[in-house]
């Protein structure tokens, strides 16, 4: 009877310990765009799409754009497919990933764009990801 | 009056109806001639929340578009069935149909209740009554003043415009609703020290909440899976987390109950659990529709309004603090008795199946909130990636497959002879190794990548189906009424199965095919072969038409992955993509346009959104002067990035802006904003240096209405093996679900026809009807 029980506290000690590193591991901040360019690490990092930055190559299967942060920072950004719908009309882009040199290479990018609900105080997400 | 004023009105009446339901309910358990005034309070709660929602259907089938909610979430070219289901398409719809279940289900709740109806009442018909005050605060009737009633609704979210989006919220918001029987059922036993008379009551309710919960999730993954585009059907995002927690949760109180119903102990925890799941769903609400997500989530989440939130906040605290509350102040007197006798007994094994899964449900709460949490805690707001649910919940999913593959052969107490116990588990066992070896031989041969943690899953998932089947194939004829749990846990093993084959050994392939292009792809030649409508209006149902050709003479078939502009809002198109998939039984092959289902590129020489220009020289384009002042080249001649682009003078009602389109080599662009929506954009590839020339692009443009009739189109396939599994396994689980419910209630007609015939201490005599462990005594 005590095995049983010693047994089962050991298993969900063991998996809780392991829980507690994935969470670890796994998590990604929400910086700004200074604090992005510092980083080392994987990173979610939100700001204005910079007008007329959105660059869809089709060739190469990639967006570029920059974004600019509240206090008015830039950083250039890499998306390594071509987005869904209608990037260019984001209002505010979450853009996902790491810095490799001196672009940020999201790999998942979110964006919030003006809805179809227009004077109502509505707002939707899209996603692209790798 | 309009209709849709005394919408308003039959609102105030139901949050005032169940008030005085609330408060005659807690009068009646005390003194019973209120009971009666109670129950006319409730009716007439039920009466508005259904006259409500009925007229909010009838709005919205009207289409009558001076009520903001139906100009808003419908349009008057829909179907019936769509204008329908726009009913509880958007916030306040929902709500309002949490608020009519609720109302509905209660009336099926009464009728079982007996001796707990008044507490029980009480307590169920102050949820309503929150409920009915949200709607108070957000409601769906608020109208336009007439002289700015839109002629037209800007329609439902194409996305939402499919079979199974029709039915799914229906049938979540069932589960929704039904969570608060077993919280009320559970506060009237704390207040009644009833601490077993409950479990009978609540058994039937908390399985049709399982079933309607879990038929609501099931809806929505296979929802996303055909319509979505990415590729799976569950995605870890919080809308799915906050249905998915407590439906783990009220899978541990089912399986609680059963060992109190047998062995008459977990008293505890069974309340604990009972008093959990509405709560749990409460903060859902809460956390993904205040916005305090809104960086992490892509569900389209319109804040609620203040009022509304704040009733949120407090109903979510009220029945958190107040049922926690309750259950720690009566902690001390709820009897706790010990079960588990052995290691290899039914008592442990249940007990250890309930605990992971509220340990999975607890972890991935904690996942789900981290953007809260991280914020309290760090000042830094941190969301984890989807790796997390999958690292975290592993070690528990794989202990629960091992317990879901040993219980069919464990009897409660505990195995007298472990000899036999091995003896009877020995037929799957060896079963399931001879699959896993084949399994490993052929991924070795097949050059199939490998994992241990997705190897193990299987091979635990494996086992789970063949013991459960053998155990199923025996009860099917003997007692089939008692089959429902085992014919569920095959499911739950067929469902981790699929998913992790689907997923593992998903196999992609990428082109990008235009007009005489064609690709290779698993054995097919692919070539683009026009849209469907080309001639129809944007905003028809349109599609891209792929032929697949077989390669080595098998069948060749044409996929048509839904493509088109939804027109609503003319001065925002959106795109609309819908994956074709292409079933087989092994495999479906999942055909999606571009990335996560988006991005055909189009390019037209249609003369109407084309315009060549040369330098110098100024034309006309529907409302648009433009003039074409000069090239500018920007970087590297030779370097990729190296732009060209056209200095564009435009004059739009009297107004001049410059504009500069750009053409990136390697044939990216950068389109330029047009005033009055629409972009224009130049291509590298037609440009004329030698003639000084370009052409124009239009894109978007007000009144564009017909499809592109030359387009690039970037086509992702994917193999998903095995994917089929999933689908059974979910039919099994609900199936099973759906029997042990039907037991379940005629199990508590029945004892309520006899109430002579149950004494008071239910949970200490172990009553004729519950069999002993049918696997140990299959040989009878």
């Amino acid at each position: 009877m005590k095995k049983a029980y010693l047994f089962a506290i050991g298993f969900i000690a063991l998996g809780l310990f392991m829980a507690g590193r994935a969470m670890i591991q796994t998590i990604v901040p929400y910086v700004s765009v200074a604090e992005a360019r510092e980083s080392t690490r994987k990173v979610q990092v939100k700001g204005k799409l910079v007008a007329g930055s959105l660059q869809m190559d089709a060739m190469r299967g990639e967006t570029r754009f920059l974004i600019e942060d509240a206090k008015g920072d830039r950083l250039p950004i890499v998306h390594p497919k071509l987005a869904q719908g209608n990037v260019e009309q984001a209002t505010e882009i979450v853009a996902i990933g790491q810095m490799q040199g001196k672009v940020f290479v999201a790999e998942k990018i979110l964006y919030k764009c003006p809805s179809k609900y227009q004077g109502k105080q509505m707002q939707e997400y899209q996603e692209s990801s790798q | 009056m309009n209709t849709a004023e005394w919408g308003r009105l039959v609102i105030y009446l139901g949050a005032a109806g169940a008030v005085a339901a609330t408060v005659l309910f807690a009068l009646a358990a005390k003194y019973e001639g209120w009971l009666v005034w109670a129950r006319r309070a409730y009716a007439l709660a039920v009466f508005s929340a259904v006259t409500a929602f009925g007229i909010l259907v009838l709005l919205c089938m009207r289409s009558d578009f001076g009520v903001v909610y139906v100009a808003n979430f419908s349009s008057s070219d829909l179907p019936w069935y769509y204008k329908l289901s726009s009913a509880w398409a958007g916030q306040e719809g929902s709500f309002l149909l949490w608020a009519f279940w609720t109302a509905v289900l209660g009336l099926l709740l009464i009728r079982r209740l007996k001796r707990y109806e008044p507490l029980t009442m009480a307590v169920y018909s102050s949820i309503l009554a929150f409920l009915m005050a949200i709607l108070t605060k957000q409601s769906p009737f608020l109208q336009y003043p007439p002289s700015e009633v839109p002629p037209e609704g800007m329609g439902l979210n194409p996305l939402l415009q499919n079979y199974w989006m029709a039915i799914h919220p229906p049938t979540i918001f069932i589960g929704f609703a039904s969570l608060a029987i077993p919280f009320s059922i559970a506060v009237a036993a704390l207040l009644r020290k009833d601490w077993d008379g409950w479990v009978q009551i609540a058994m039937p309710f908390v399985i049709l909440c399982w079933v309607t919960l879990g038929a609501g999730l099931i809806l929505g993954g296979y929802w996303a899976y055909v319509t979505l585009g990415w590729g799976g059907f569950w995605g870890w995002d919080p809308v799915e987390n906050s249905s998915l927690v407590p439906w783990l949760v009220i899978t541990g109180l089912i399986h609680g109950l059963v060992v109190q119903r047998n062995r008459g102990g977990l008293h505890r925890s069974n309340l604990l659990l009972a008093l959990l799941g509405a709560p749990l769903f409460f903060y859902g609400t809460y956390m993904t529709r205040s916005g305090a997500l809104a960086e992490s989530s892509v569900h389209a989440f319109d804040a609620l309004a203040k009022g509304a939130l704040g009733l949120v906040v407090a109903m979510l605290l009220t029945y958190t603090v107040g049922g926690l509350g309750l259950w720690l102040f009566r902690l001390r007197s709820i009897p706790a008795k010990q079960t588990a006798e052995g290691i290899l007994s039914r008592d442990l094994a249940f007990s250890l199946g309930i605990i992971s899964l509220v340990l999975i449900a607890g972890l991935t709460l904690i996942g789900a909130s981290m953007p809260i949490i991280s914020l309290l805690i760090a000042k830094q707001s941190s969301a984890v990636e989807v790796r997390y649910y999958h690292i975290a919940n592993a070690p528990f999913a794989y202990l629960m497959l091992l317990l879901l593959g040993l219980v069919p052969f464990l009897s409660w107490r505990k195995v007298d002879d472990t000899d036999v116990f091995l003896q009877r588990i020995s037929a799957p066992w060896y079963a399931t190794l001879v699959i896993g070896l084949a399994v490993a031989f052929l991924s070795y041969f097949m050059r199939l990548p490998v994992a241990v943690g997705v190897f193990f899953l299987m091979l635990l998932a494996t086992f789970t189906i063949l013991s459960n089947a053998i155990l199923v194939w025996r009860l099917a004829k003997r007692s089939p009424m008692s089959m429902g749990g085992y014919l569920t846990h095959i499911g739950v093993g067929l469902v981790l199965l699929g998913a992790a084959a689907s997923a593992f050994y998903e196999r992609k392939a990428e082109a990008l095919l235009t007009n005489g292009m064609t690709a290779e792809m698993f054995g097919f030649k692919v070539s683009y072969a026009g849209m469907t409508h080309p001639d129809e209006e944007m905003g028809k149902d349109n599609a891209v038409r792929l032929k697949f050709e077989s390669l080595n003479g098998g069948k060749s078939f044409e996929a048509r992955p839904v493509y088109y502009f939804d027109t609503h809002n003319p001065m925002q198109p959106r795109r609309v993509a819908e994956p074709h998939i292409y079933k087989h039984l092994l495999y479906d092959m999942y055909i999606a346009i571009g990335s996560d289902g988006g991005g055909v590129i189009e390019r037209t020489q249609d003369p109407g959104r084309t315009l060549p220009i040369r330098r110098g020289e100024t034309k006309k384009m529907g409302e648009y002067t433009i003039r074409f002042r000069e090239f500018r080249i920007r970087g590297q001649m030779g370097e990729a990035d190296m732009s060209i682009g056209a200095v564009l003078d435009v004059e739009y009602k009297g107004k001049k802006t410059e504009m500069v389109p750009e053409a990136v080599l390697a044939r990216g662009w950068r389109p330029a904003k047009l005033p009055g929506g629409g972009e224009v954009a130049i291509f590298a590839d037609e440009i004329n240096a030698n003639e000084r020339q370009v052409i124009l692009h239009f894109f978007g443009m007000p009144g564009q209405t017909t499809m592109p009739d030359h387009v690039i189109v970037p086509v992702e396939v994917k193999l998903k093996p095995l994917i089929n599994l999933v689908w059974l396994g979910t039919i099994l689980m609900m199936l099973g679900g759906g029997i042990a419910m039907r037991r379940r209630f005629a199990e508590l007609r029945q004892e309520q026809q006899e109430p002579a015939a149950v004494p008071a201490h239910v949970g200490q005599k172990p009553k004729a009807r519950t069999r002993p462990a049918p696997g140990v005594t299959g040989g009878q």
